[in-house]
């Protein structure tokens, strides 16, 4: 699995042409510090934050997880390419770039201080939720890197910058909300029924097996 | 004029040019396009496009349009001044009375005194004023992003002045008015039913009875079905009557089905059966909407139909300057900067209102005036649909986000005598939540995770920690599925001094001026706009109504009216405002009203037709008064605007336009 998700990881680097250069840089270096026990660890805190398991939800999928650190270690790594990046899409769309001044606190290296914090809590044993309000949201920092983790596996986006088009479909508020990403086709006329009552919420039919970003149970 | 290149010259390849292309090479013409934008089409043009949307964090219309400086289409976020540093930035602002506009026009809030009857809801900043609504310059234009709705116009829109004579002096003094198409709803009926088979329109005659509308023939395909919540608000609306201050009378009011350009049936028009990808705007993942790709490509197939892409038009030439002399061609300039001259019986401006008037404006003619233009009135009366948006938390799931982006909406009130004091509306039910006015689904996770907006230290102040867990997924899952919006598309009077305008002055390639010019060149219009009393008075009726209508939804409504400032945050209007309810999320209210307008993309009224050459720029058969082989198509031609959606009257013109050339080409 973890290699599998190394290969994913390289994939996106390599298919991620319209990312200006800086930014593809970036992702390629990101993409490069990712080793799997960081990332087995990114995926522990992810699934706390996110409350897994939860119902439908057994856990988190790895690969996605690897490209969501990725980008989010890009993002620190060269914030600059990014926000590049993000001034040509906003501009293409016909926007200004909204200010985000909570992420000016985030340095280089919280990513790192974050997972090291989150293994120690693991580490120390007793309540964790306990330890995780006061050592983990009781630090700016650490407190805005972990909402910018559950916000990812939320919408797939840090910062309003979207991640990669292969992950599009896979953020999680579409699960949580029985809707579907935007621009994913289903089947005629499912929207005129309860998608709560089973067998009127329509198929995938575009290939994109997947809508969650976790694995049913 | 001898051997002209052409039959026929089109300069724009979206639905209008589209449509008369496939028309009149059908028949045997020569006949060749000129686009500014980028071709090809095809599947692998679908799918890069398909791509950017899905990168683009920005949902909007142009969203999955890539950047072309050398056709630059406009953005409609904030303008700004630095434009050198902004390639996308494209439309120049200034206001009505000439002045420029300022860099962060506010949507904000202003004392609505004018009649003490209706609730002073929506008033649009006066600042405010720039234009909203953008268009696409590419194959098959802006039916790429449009939603796919498809209504006739009610017999009284053609006949706004004779049957209501609404006029006003605005605060500057300039009288605006109404006035009358110079067609019938009869005279358009069969084109009409023409373009609704020609372009497939899912519908039923039933479900579009209303406001005197008739029809010879039954739509081709059955209806789309309406979304899970069309039915709570059509069940909310039984028995609802809307009572109308400035004419004292009720309306009975009801949810309509909305006829739409989207297959309900698989094949028709060689497209697929919609499948719900809940992004009609800005794009259909499987072209199950048309678009006029469709039409392009159909023309092309006949055999006698070229077109050149990366060809800007920028002007019309006219040899002689005698009254009615005709347009012998047209100049376009290529991606190099080289100019060429290309030569046609009969010359077609089949662009978006915006265009046709910039290529007039910008081709001299006699006397310091410029083609078509006699009459002073090419680029005058820029109008739109200002649109108001109304959002609610219902109080059980609506199950947003699914299904094509609206299926139903109110018309009735498309029509009446409340039409003498102000504009008629429509009321549009989204199917897309809170995506519009809110941008949910995406930010309602950081909403409920940071208790509403507040920053990891303010937090830490408070001494809370942000939702997140289990919590934060049940939260978002009961809040996201409860979303709804209602917009609303209101009718403008025609302003004169709304308009378009060039930059004066030649652009210099040495000192080369990206303020006033394009890459290439070429001038950028100047938009002049702004909302008259007619449309505020009509935006405030659709906030009574629309709050009326949750009110029966919602058991303890609590209403919230906000604009965004000009930083871009939301700023809540305490003074009209009821007092929040703590146990409810989203600040304590679940009606919301945002103050101001958004732009509808329904761009209008630049060359207007009519009988009076004095007052207009072509005839009801779209043919300018001033040269007798250059047509104008599009809403430009609209002399008054109703409310509804243009694109099916658009394509009726196109159509008959395609027969009054053929015809004129015959006797030519």
């Amino acid at each position: 699995m973890q290699r599998r998700a190394f290969l994913k990881i390289a994939a996106w680097s390599g298919a991620a042409g319209s990312l200006t250069a800086p930014a593809l840089a970036a992702a390629k270096a990101a993409a490069k510090v990712v080793d799997p026990a960081r990332l087995d660890n990114f995926m522990g805190l992810s699934s706390f934050l996110l409350g897994i398991p939860l119902p439908g939800i057994k856990r988190l999928d790895p690969t996605l997880g690897a490209l969501f650190l990725a980008q989010l270690d890009g993002y620190l790594a060269n914030p600059t390419a990014f926000a590049n990046y993000n001034q040509e899409k906003w501009g293409t769309a016909g926007f200004d770039i909204p200010a985000q001044p909570d992420w000016l606190c985030i340095s280089p290296s919280t990513m790192n201080k974050l997972l090291t914090q989150w293994q120690a809590i693991k580490t120390a044993g007793g309540d964790i939720k306990i330890a995780v309000d006061s050592q983990i949201f009781g630090v700016v920092d650490l407190s805005t890197m972990a909402q910018k983790i559950i916000a990812i596996w939320y919408t797939g986006l840090i910062n309003n910058i979207p991640g990669p088009a292969i992950a599009y479909s896979k953020p999680w508020v579409w699960e949580v909300s029985h809707a579907h990403p935007e621009a994913v086709p289903r089947s005629f006329g499912y929207w005129q029924y309860d998608p709560t009552h089973e067998g009127t919420s329509g198929d995938l039919s575009d290939g994109d097996n997947s809508t969650s970003q976790g694995e049913k149970s | 004029m001898s051997n002209p290149d052409y039959d026929v010259v089109l300069v724009g390849a979206g639905v209008c040019g589209s449509l008369l292309a496939w028309k009149l090479g059908s028949k045997g013409y020569k006949v060749l396009i000129l686009e500014a934008g980028k071709g090809p089409n095809g599947l692998k043009q679908r799918h890069e496009f398909l791509n950017h949307f899905k990168e683009n964090p920005i949902k909007s219309p142009n969203s999955p349009y890539p950047l072309n400086p050398k056709a630059p289409q406009p953005a409609v976020g904030h303008p700004d001044p630095e434009i050198k540093t902004n390639p996308w930035a494209y439309y120049v602002y200034q206001q009505p009375d000439g002045t420029p506009s300022p860099n962060n026009p506010a949507m904000g809030p202003i004392p609505n005194k004018e009649d003490g009857i209706v609730s002073p809801a929506l008033q649009p900043d006066a600042q405010g004023s720039w234009f909203q609504s953008s268009y696409n310059r590419l194959n098959g234009g802006t039916t790429w992003h449009w939603l796919g709705t498809s209504f006739r116009f009610n017999p009284n829109d053609f006949r706004l002045w004779s049957k209501y004579q609404p006029q006003f002096t605005e605060q500057d003094g300039t009288q605006i008015r109404g006035y009358d198409w110079p067609l019938s709803y009869d005279d358009l009926e069969p084109w009409y039913t023409l373009a609704e088979h020609t372009v497939g329109i899912a519908a039923s005659a039933k479900g579009q009875d209303y406001l005197g509308i008739w029809r010879s023939a039954p739509y081709p395909m059955p209806e789309i079905p309406p979304s899970y919540s069309d039915q709570q608000f059509s069940d909310a609306m039984q028995g609802m009557e809307y009572y109308d201050p400035w004419v004292k009378k009720s309306y009975k009011v009801q949810v309509s089905p909305t006829p739409q350009a989207r297959n309900s049936t698989p094949g028709y028009g060689g497209r697929p059966q919609c499948k719900g990808s809940s992004s009609c705007i800005p794009i259909c993942p499987i072209q199950a909407k048309y678009d006029a790709t469709q039409h392009l490509e159909l023309a092309l197939k006949t055999g006698n139909v070229t077109i050149q892409n990366e060809a800007t038009v920028h002007r019309v030439l006219v040899d002689s300057e005698a009254q009615g002399a005709p347009a012998t061609g047209v100049i376009y300039r290529d991606y190099d900067g080289k100019d060429h001259t290309v030569s046609g019986r009969i010359i077609a401006l089949t662009s978006h209102a915006v265009e046709n008037a910039k290529v007039l404006l910008n081709s001299p003619w006699k006397n310091g005036t410029t083609v078509a233009n006699s009459s002073d009135q090419v680029g005058r009366n820029l109008a739109d649909h200002p649109v108001s948006l109304i959002y609610a938390l219902h109080d059980e799931p609506v199950y947003p986000y699914r299904g094509p982006l609206s299926t139903s909406g109110v018309e009735v009130l498309k029509d009446g005598e409340f039409r003498k004091y102000r504009g008629c509306f429509r009321m549009e039910l989204g199917n897309d939540g809170w995506l519009w006015p809110t941008y949910g689904p995406y930010n309602t996770p950081t909403d409920v995770m940071t208790h509403y907006g507040k920053n990891a230290q303010q937090l830490i102040d408070e001494k809370k920690v942000p939702v997140y867990g289990k919590e934060l997924a049940d939260q978002v899952t009961d809040l996201v599925s409860r979303q709804s919006r209602i917009g609303c598309l209101t009718e403008q009077l025609p302003h004169p001094d709304y308009r378009v305008t060039l930059p004066s002055g030649a652009f210099d390639p040495k000192k080369p001026d990206y303020n006033q010019f394009d890459q290439l060149g070429l001038p950028r219009p100047i938009l002049s706009y702004g909302i008259n009393e007619y449309a505020k008075r009509s935006l405030n009726a659709t906030v009574d109504i629309s709050v009326q209508l949750y009110k029966r939804l919602i058991k303890k409504p609590r209403v919230q009216y906000n604009y965004i400032d000009a930083s871009g945050n939301t700023v809540i209007d305490t003074a009209r405002s009821d007092a929040p309810d703590d146990t409810q999320p989203y600040g304590g209210y679940n009606i919301y009203v945002r103050e101001g307008w958004a732009g509808a993309g329904h761009l209008m009224g630049t060359h207007r037709m009519g009988d009076d050459p004095k007052t207009s720029v072509t005839d009801k058969y779209q043919r300018c008064h001033d040269h007798n082989n250059l047509f104008l198509l599009g809403s430009g031609l609209w002399p008054s605007y109703t409310a509804s959606n243009p694109t099916l009257t658009i394509m009726a013109l196109a159509l008959w336009a395609g027969e009054t050339i053929d015809e004129q080409l015959k006797v030519t």
